[in-house]
């Protein structure tokens, strides 16, 4: 256990803007009977400052679980552990255990890039690269050495925009700049550039922060259908959006995991005063 | 639930929810008075002043349709979650509940519109009753109000369980009424009257019962409302005492 997890209540953080203490341990059951990725225990430092502190929480398979809390609030920075973004940071170093299908992600002789098929990432800001519509999803796949053949490969294109709910928008323009695409469809693409190489995890990092209402609500849709076949964690600083897309929620703060629980229990009758305080608008 | 923060990020919200708490405040207060003046009217024989409850009727369905719309627009315009969506709901339950009691109370002064027009002699021992469940009914209901201001949820429960002794007033009266037409059938008609005057009361004991268990929701995040009244202030350790010959 850090110590500031372990420091006496009168001595434990309180955010601004709230009397309130953070708890000394997670309010809530973190674990999951069927988890496909599994965390106990960890801190992310970032140099001298610790991000995150002894967050122990379990990813269950097929589920939608959100992050949410204030900015700054460590929920990215714990998302970004789960395929090891952060070691694309010098400066972060991250501690404590997170397996994948009981595999340690961690473990030195893991290939990153594999790991990173298997548990992909959406980010904020939709990033297609800058090739085709039809590249931007053939790309993974190709590498991965996932098609047998220019058929196969163009089978798994269709599929994955279709998966994303992007084919019929696009089926006609496929060799057309991604970048060419409304906000909405590029992040869409980029779903689909996700699902091809069939994670089984997907990250969303704020996926529909840049993006209208309606764009919105077709990633929400398509979040819907997504969690048929795969795991998605999602940050979020909607909390209607986390009420709507996600079974369980995970609230976040000054790097602690404050509580986690299903999403109806979060949004109608939160056990901490910090979660209700937040989630109700009255600081953060 | 833990007890909440003052205030909303947003100082506007605040004053929202503020506005809607008000106004159920004050149609509390109307239809408080419209009992208590239907109960006057009744007992002095005052057509005015039952006409005036009658038609003071329109301000308490103005404020329902005020209080609807308020909490209509909290809703589109905050998604009020947790507490505050408990919250709003119970307000918009109690505007509900509040404007039925308005409706309990004109039917009693219409009552007594009838008896005066009438000119049906009072009968002294059905005069006591109704005092006292009137009293009771307007004890309840303020009391209720109160609870529901500053969301004390043992206070509701009290008040919940007081509406024991409401009801076994009633049954006095009712008890009291067959007696009187057991002795004299020609009271028949002035009787009928009564069992509508103590009828009215009786329920307006369940709406404050009603409003009570809301209070208790928004505490403590459970719907308590088909849960026997017995049984959820035994579960709330609530001190209460029963109506003569029953259990607490």
């Amino acid at each position: 256990m850090p110590a500031e997890a372990n420091r006496a209540v009168s001595e434990r953080p309180r955010p601004e803007g709230t009397t309130e203490a953070v708890p000394g341990k997670t309010i809530g059951d973190y674990t999951h009977p069927d988890a496909v990725m599994s965390c106990r225990n960890v801190d992310v430092y970032y140099g001298d400052k610790q991000a995150v502190m002894d967050v122990s929480l379990d990813i269950g398979r097929n589920e939608v679980i959100s992050m949410i809390g204030p900015s700054g609030c460590g929920k990215s920075t714990f998302l970004r552990c789960l395929n090891r973004m952060n070691d694309t940071i010098d400066i972060a170093r991250v501690t404590g255990d997170i397996t994948l299908d009981g595999e340690n992600i961690y473990d030195k002789r893991l290939d990153v890039v594999q790991l990173r098929a298997r548990v992909g990432m959406v980010f904020q800001k939709p990033n297609p690269f800058p090739k085709s519509i039809f590249e931007n999803v053939a790309y993974g796949p190709r590498i991965h050495g996932m098609a047998r053949d220019k058929t196969d490969l163009e089978e798994i294109v269709h599929e994955s925009l279709e998966r994303a709910g992007l084919l019929k928008e696009v089926k006609d323009r496929m060799d057309q700049p991604g970048t060419g695409l409304s906000g909405g469809q590029q992040q869409r693409l980029c779903i689909a550039r996700a699902i091809a190489v069939n994670p089984e995890v997907v990250l969303m990092d704020e996926p529909c922060s840049a993006l209208d209402p309606i764009a919105t609500a077709r990633i929400e849709d398509l979040i819907d259908e997504l969690k048929q076949k795969y795991t998605i964690a999602i940050v979020t600083h909607s909390m209607q959006q986390a009420a709507r897309v996600s079974q369980r929620t995970a609230y976040f703060h000054l790097g602690i995991l404050v509580e986690v629980g299903t999403t109806d229990h979060i949004f109608t009758n939160p056990t901490h005063k910090l979660t209700e305080d937040y989630i109700t608008g009255r600081f953060g | 639930m833990t007890e909440l923060s003052e205030s909303h990020t947003v100082k506007a919200y605040d004053n929202e929810l503020d506005q809607l708490r008000l106004l159920v405040l004050k149609l509390g207060g109307l239809v408080v008075d419209q009992i208590l003046l239907a109960r006057r009217a009744l007992k002095e024989r005052d057509d005015d002043l039952a006409r005036k409850v009658i038609a003071r009727e329109t301000e308490v369905n103005q404020l329902d349709t005020d209080g609807e719309e308020l909490a209509f627009k909290l809703i589109a315009k905050r998604q009020p979650i947790a507490t505050d969506l408990r919250v709003v709901l119970a307000m918009i339950r109690t505007i509900t509940d509040l404007e039925r009691v308005g409706d309990e109370a004109k039917k009693i002064a219409k009552t007594a519109r009838k008896l005066i027009v009438d000119e049906v002699e009072p009968v002294p021992q059905f005069s006591r009753a109704i005092d006292r469940m009137a009293e009771l009914a307007a004890k309840l209901m303020r009391e209720v109000l109160e609870a529901l201001d500053v969301f004390d949820a043992d206070k509701a429960i009290r008040v919940a369980a007081e509406d024991r002794h409401l009801n076994w007033e009633y049954k006095q009266c009712l008890r009291l009424v067959h007696e009187t037409l057991a002795q004299d059938s020609s009271r028949i008609e002035h009787a009928a009257e009564i069992v509508i005057v103590i009828k009215a009361l009786e329920r307006i004991g369940d709406h404050a019962k009603n409003i009570a268990k809301y209070v208790i929701y928004v505490v403590q995040g459970r719907d308590v409302r088909h849960i026997k009244t017995k049984q959820l202030a035994k579960e709330m350790g609530a001190e209460v005492t029963p109506p003569p010959g029953k259990d607490a």
